[in-house]
């Protein structure tokens, strides 16, 4: 009876339930990751939140802090010298041993070899920054510049819409100010912040992924967070930064652009961007080289694939080993709070820079420019734009903003993907 | 000394970190400056050739007479309809009398409308293996 015992307490040792209830030992931290990753999901599939990406998120966050998974673990490789008799039987032809030899200097060792988790060899291409150009790859196929080349005053107001990227990298090292204990953000740190106001979760994972990886779980989560919940952030800033007769300003509808105009588009903006700022090649070089695909129209197959196939494995790889990524000991840390804090700083930054900045326009301008579509220039394709048309119409129901503000929204893109090249540049 | 105020030894400073922010807008707004006077100056020049092409083609031929399927494709005129219907305030109601194709616009030659021989050859090189 007492062996039977003995074999169910081991049986009990050796499961995840022990390790997770080991609260001495640090469970509780596990503990409070699931209960994250069950909010997460149930923001995700009961509210909807950017479900495509925040439930592989939440999934990976789940399956990564459960004990002895191991499903985040690296790949171990060691070398173990090899004794004399086993040198003698190796230099004899005998090599019973399944592990490969090496040899060096005259002395020779195991080549241990340990397998790592299937995440972690999944994560090796957010590691590599390979997944966010091959998702940007995907949007450049869905994404239809005209509204931009129609009316390319709609890039100043992507590029001033990145303004929260800014202020939140100067909030982040302000708050080094502070002295709050475990808290201090380096340049590199702040960067990977700030960027969550590009609202543009491809380019954030690839530049953190880069700068503070360790960031990598907290950042997505913000930056994923915070794009669904861009219909209740934006709103109530525009309509503080706007009249009422500036928020019903009609617009004059857009010129047709030629197909040659949107060919010649994502040539021109690659040589430009990657000469100015080589580091900016993956991304915007791949987000033009799939809007080519769609405007080229003699490579449906590949545009197809891109933007559906390819986009939606990525999208699976990339949601799932970022979530993997935070697990408990980066994740519940007192920086990861500010982060959340910070990165709502970031939306609302750069929804006020774009609004601010339509607003200066139209004192240059004789064409007016509504300036809620201003806010559709932090990226959020196409949540932000259609937050402009809501804001517009709730003015004047006989207003369409929506391809005006699709201008500025496909700009941010670029905008962010820019500004990430040049925080690469600056602190890679 | 404003932005001094809360250096440490290792710790970067706010001056440095407003140096760096302010770099990255004043590249972030050039690169884009730069694209959009690229763009304008497509629309100038696709606005001049446009131009140019107007005088040459003044005998345009008469536009060619819109086809009885096309104005009475019932889903067609039922989708419009229903378009209009849903743009304006409720209560108010609105009869589409007449609906005919648009006239295309000028510019260059669609992508799709290529010869036989691009066709064929477009075709060999993207048909499934």
């Amino acid at each position: 009876m007492g062996t039977f015992f003995d074999a169910l307490l081991k049986l009990w040792e050796s499961s995840g339930f022990c390790q997770l209830f080991n609260f001495a030992n640090g469970g509780w931290k596990n503990c409070i990751m699931i209960v994250i990753a069950f909010i997460l999901l149930y923001l995700a599939i009961k509210k909807e939140f950017e479900p495509m990406l925040l439930l592989p998120i939440a999934f990976g966050m789940l399956l990564c802090n459960l004990p002895l998974a191991g499903i985040m673990d690296p790949q171990q490789n060691s070398l173990v010298p090899m004794t004399a008799e086993e040198v003698t039987h190796y230099l004899a032809g005998i090599n019973d041993q399944v592990y490969p030899v090496f040899e060096m200097n005259g002395q020779y060792f195991w080549q241990h070899f340990e397998q790592g988790g299937v995440l972690w060899y999944l994560y090796q291409g957010v590691k590599f920054g390979i997944y966010p150009p091959l998702i940007f790859l995907g949007i450049g196929c869905m994404t239809d510049f005209g509204p931009l080349i129609s009316n390319p005053k709609s890039l100043l107001l992507g590029a001033a819409a990145q303004l929260g990227i800014a202020t939140t990298f100067l909030g982040a090292i302000a708050l080094n100010g502070l002295g709050i204990e475990g808290v201090q953000f380096s340049f590199k740190e702040a960067a990977s912040i700030g960027i969550i106001g590009g609202a543009d979760g491809p380019t954030a994972i690839f530049l953190t992924s880069k700068l503070a990886p360790h960031l990598l779980g907290a950042i997505a989560v913000a930056a994923y967070s915070y794009m669904a919940l861009v219909p209740i952030i934006q709103p109530p800033i525009m309509k503080l930064l706007t009249t009422k007769k500036e928020r019903s300003i009609k617009m004059e509808q857009l010129r047709p652009v030629s197909k040659t105009q949107k060919i010649l588009f994502p040539i021109f903006v690659t040589l430009i961007c990657v000469l100015l700022l080589p580091d900016a090649a993956s991304l915007v070089g791949m987000l033009m080289l799939g809007n080519l695909f769609k405007e080229s129209g003699v490579v449906d197959r590949l545009s197809k694939t891109a933007q559906n196939d390819l986009m939606n494995i990525i999208t699976i790889f990339l949601g799932t080993t970022v979530g993997a990524t935070a697990n408990a000991e980066t994740f519940l840390q007192p920086k990861t709070l500010l982060i959340i804090m910070l990165g709502l700083l970031a939306f609302s930054f750069g929804t006020a820079g774009g609004v601010l900045c339509a607003k200066l326009m139209n004192l240059f301008s004789k064409k007016k420019v509504n300036p809620l579509i201003g806010s559709a220039g932090v990226s959020a394709v196409p949540m932000a734009a259609r937050v402009s048309q809501k804001v517009g119409q709730q003015e004047n129901p006989d207003n369409f903003l929506l391809m005006h503000a699709m201008g500025p929204n496909v700009a941010g893109v670029i905008g962010s993907a820019v500004a990430a090249g040049v925080l690469l540049t600056l602190f890679g | 000394m404003i932005f001094t105020f809360l250096s440490a030894d290792a710790v970067p400073t706010l001056g440095e970190a407003g140096l760096k922010a302010l770099i990255m807008i004043v590249v972030v707004f050039a690169a884009l400056c730069v694209l959009s006077l690229i763009i304008w100056l497509f629309g100038r020049i696709g606005g001049s050739e446009k131009k140019a092409e107007k005088p040459a083609a003044v005998p345009t031929p008469a536009p060619a007479p819109v086809s009885a399927a096309a104005e009475d494709d019932g889903e067609v005129v039922a989708a419009i309809a229903a378009a209009v219907t849903m743009m304006q305030p409720d209560g108010v109601t609105y009869q589409v009398k007449k609906i005919t194709p648009a006239k295309r616009s000028g510019g260059s030659r669609p992508i799709r409308q290529r010869s036989e021989w691009a066709a064929a050859a477009v075709h060999q090189n993207t048909s499934p293996f």
